[in-house]
């Protein structure tokens, strides 16, 4: 489904930056009472799609990298979290006869706010908005006029989670996360059914690259599941990662699924 | 857990399964004999761009095609007897940019060339126009002839061409009387080569066609033609004199669209056989084998809103004399020195 808005592709993304950013400043104005960093690094499995460049699912590994920034804020008797996510990931395909190499990735970049909702005996819920700009490509090394695709959207999602803390080794607390996003509403890019890059870039030939994405033509999740393991004055996170990044835009259909087992370091600041 | 918890985990859980419920697929890729010929068919039902205008040239009937050789597979086949059904499917769109590639063979339609007297002799221009001493400036090969007329033979676009290299090449021949631009047996290469030559030859921002791409999967789904223009060489020289084209029929696909662009220019006069065409540019896909697959993704007309993917007319034909042939000389090159110096 595309719709046509008057203002121009270039001008809604301006108006999305123009708001995040002032979330981004209101969260930083706010004091927060417990702060967590947590870097994340893990490999697994890629199924690629992209029928702009083929018809066919293009399988191999993935690498990923998470970064993810978390701070309870003192306002609203500390039920708000604010939390920042840099995810980058890399993967290397082939098609199913072994024969043609891709190359895909991306870089996600999210700030999300969250209501906490403290049910007692550790467990802990977590829901509201996130809003993510996502830039990614991918790259078939044997297409010749159409060899890439560029994937670009800006997307509010909607996201939450569970947190668990339980006692464990030495009476130590590990603590089970679950998170979940998912694009609600938001833009993206996309070449027409059968347009060239030649004629966006070389031509300015615009036909409808600038779509209103939903969760009806853009049906994606994200999850991140780990278990944070107290050592010393940090944690080791260990966890999985999975992906299902899907579209269904100007009759072109892409799917990039993830699967990867992620290792990492969090820690966590405690201000009194 | 309160009511307002539940809410949230059943909102979360309820749009999981609206997502998950809707995957999005590619396409069945079971390597069989069948599956590979209905893939291939399928494919250029859905992407190819000229059906429209080749139902109407050449009565094209892509459904019979579909009968026709889906009736001629067997999942015994060899690879080999498999890739020459493809082959001759694909034969029926008389189409030079449409081509299946396996390890082992190209298939492919050239007739746009190989039913016609080729009109050119690599050997004669070496030995008699060329010689030893011509200068190269990175795709160009270029000389000044006895008669003061300047020749420059462009084999290819696929080679890098410069704005520079355009101009030391017309710089050298600014004396001469007239320009002969040869891109006879130029199957084409990079656009952008051919305009950033034809861009030496315009004065002033001149339209030189239309692009339309494929909206969707149906046979007449194309975009509104989009005015395509070519901006004058801003870098270096701008020829001034008269110049004549040489064509034959396998210029193709970007040397096509140099004629094109050339014939917007009131300096240019081409000569010699109808070009060959190939005035979609061309995509890449697959089968579920492997075998790549070409087809025509997005339709060039020229500047009057015309088709040119069976070729361009030239604005004086020639045909080779036998004569002049064997005693070394090219009849194209020696009428153009004539109208040059008219």
């Amino acid at each position: 489904m595309n719709l046509q808005v008057s203002l121009s592709c270039s001008k809604r993304i301006l108006l999305f930056c123009v708001l995040h950013s002032a979330f981004c400043i209101m969260a930083a104005a706010q004091t927060d009472s417990l702060r967590m960093h947590s870097t994340l690094y893990g490999v697994g499995f890629a199924n690629v799609l992209d029928t702009y460049l083929s018809p066919y699912s293009y399988t191999g590994s993935d690498v990923r990298i998470i970064r993810q920034t978390e701070r309870r804020l003192r306002r609203w008797n500390g039920h708000i979290s604010y939390q920042t996510l840099v995810d980058f990931n890399a993967s290397y395909t082939k098609n199913p006869a072994r024969n043609v190499k891709s190359y895909s990735g991306g870089v996600l970049y999210g700030n999300a706010w969250l209501y906490n909702f403290p049910v007692g005996h550790g467990l802990n819920f977590n829901a509201g908005l996130q809003a993510s700009g996502y830039l990614g490509c991918i790259y078939n090394n044997r297409n010749s006029n159409n060899p890439a695709q560029a994937k670009l959207s800006v997307t509010v999602d909607l996201s939450g989670g569970v947190q668990y803390s339980f006692p464990a080794v030495n009476n130590r607390k590990w603590t089970i996360r679950y998170y979940l996003s998912i694009p609600f509403v938001g833009l993206a890019f996309s070449p027409q059914y059968g347009q060239s890059y030649y004629e966006i870039f070389e031509l300015k030939d615009y036909d409808h690259n600038c779509v209103f994405a939903n969760f009806v033509n853009m049906p994606s999740m994200r999850h991140l599941l780990t278990l944070d393991i107290p050592i010393g004055h940090n944690c080791l996170r260990v966890g999985y990662s999975a992906e299902f990044i899907q579209s269904k835009f100007n009759g072109l259909r892409h799917h990039y699924y993830t699967h990867d087992f992620m290792i990492g370091f969090t820690k966590y600041f405690v201000r009194k | 857990m309160t009511l307002r918890h539940i809410l949230q985990l059943s909102m979360l859980t309820a749009f999981s399964v609206v997502s998950l419920g809707s995957c999005v697929k590619g396409e069945d890729s079971v390597n069989t004999r069948y599956n590979n010929v209905e893939s291939l068919w399928r494919l250029i039902d859905e992407h190819y761009c000229f059906f429209e205008y080749k139902e109407k040239e050449i009565g094209l009937d892509w459904n019979a095609v579909h009968s026709k050789y889906l009736s001629q597979v067997s999942e015994k086949m060899s690879s080999q007897q498999l890739f020459e059904v493809m082959g001759n499917m694909l034969a029926e769109l008389k189409d030079g940019h449409v081509n299946l590639i396996a390890a082992f063979d190209y298939a492919r339609n050239w007739s746009y060339f190989e039913d016609f007297p080729l009109n050119f002799n690599d050997s004669i221009i070496q030995a008699t126009y060329l010689g030893a001493d011509y200068k190269i400036a990175a795709g160009l090969s270029y000389k000044i002839l006895d008669d003061n007329i300047g020749y420059m033979r462009v084999a290819s676009f696929s080679d890098g061409i410069g704005h520079g290299n355009v101009s030391v090449a017309l710089n050298e021949m600014a004396l001469c009387a007239g320009l002969i631009i040869d891109v006879r047996s130029n199957g084409g290469g990079n656009l952008d080569n051919a305009h950033t030559l034809a861009s030496h030859f315009i004065n002033e921002r001149t339209l030189i066609g239309y692009t339309s791409h494929k909206t969707g999967k149906g046979h007449y789904d194309l975009s509104e033609p989009k005015a395509e223009y070519l901006d004058p060489a801003s870098d270096g020289i701008r020829w001034q004199k008269k110049v004549v084209v040489l064509t034959n029929r396998q210029c193709y696909s970007a040397t096509n669209d140099f004629v094109m662009c050339m014939k917007t220019s009131p300096l240019v006069t081409t000569m010699g056989d109808q070009t060959g065409g190939g005035s979609g540019m061309p995509f890449t896909s697959e089968l579920p084998n492997g075998w790549a697959v070409r087809y025509s993704a997005v339709i060039n007309y020229d500047h009057n809103l015309q088709q040119t993917e069976f070729g361009i007319k030239p604005d004086i034909p020639l045909v080779m004399s036998g004569k002049e042939t064997s005693q070394n000389k090219d009849t194209y090159i020696e009428k153009a020195r004539e109208y040059l110096k008219q």
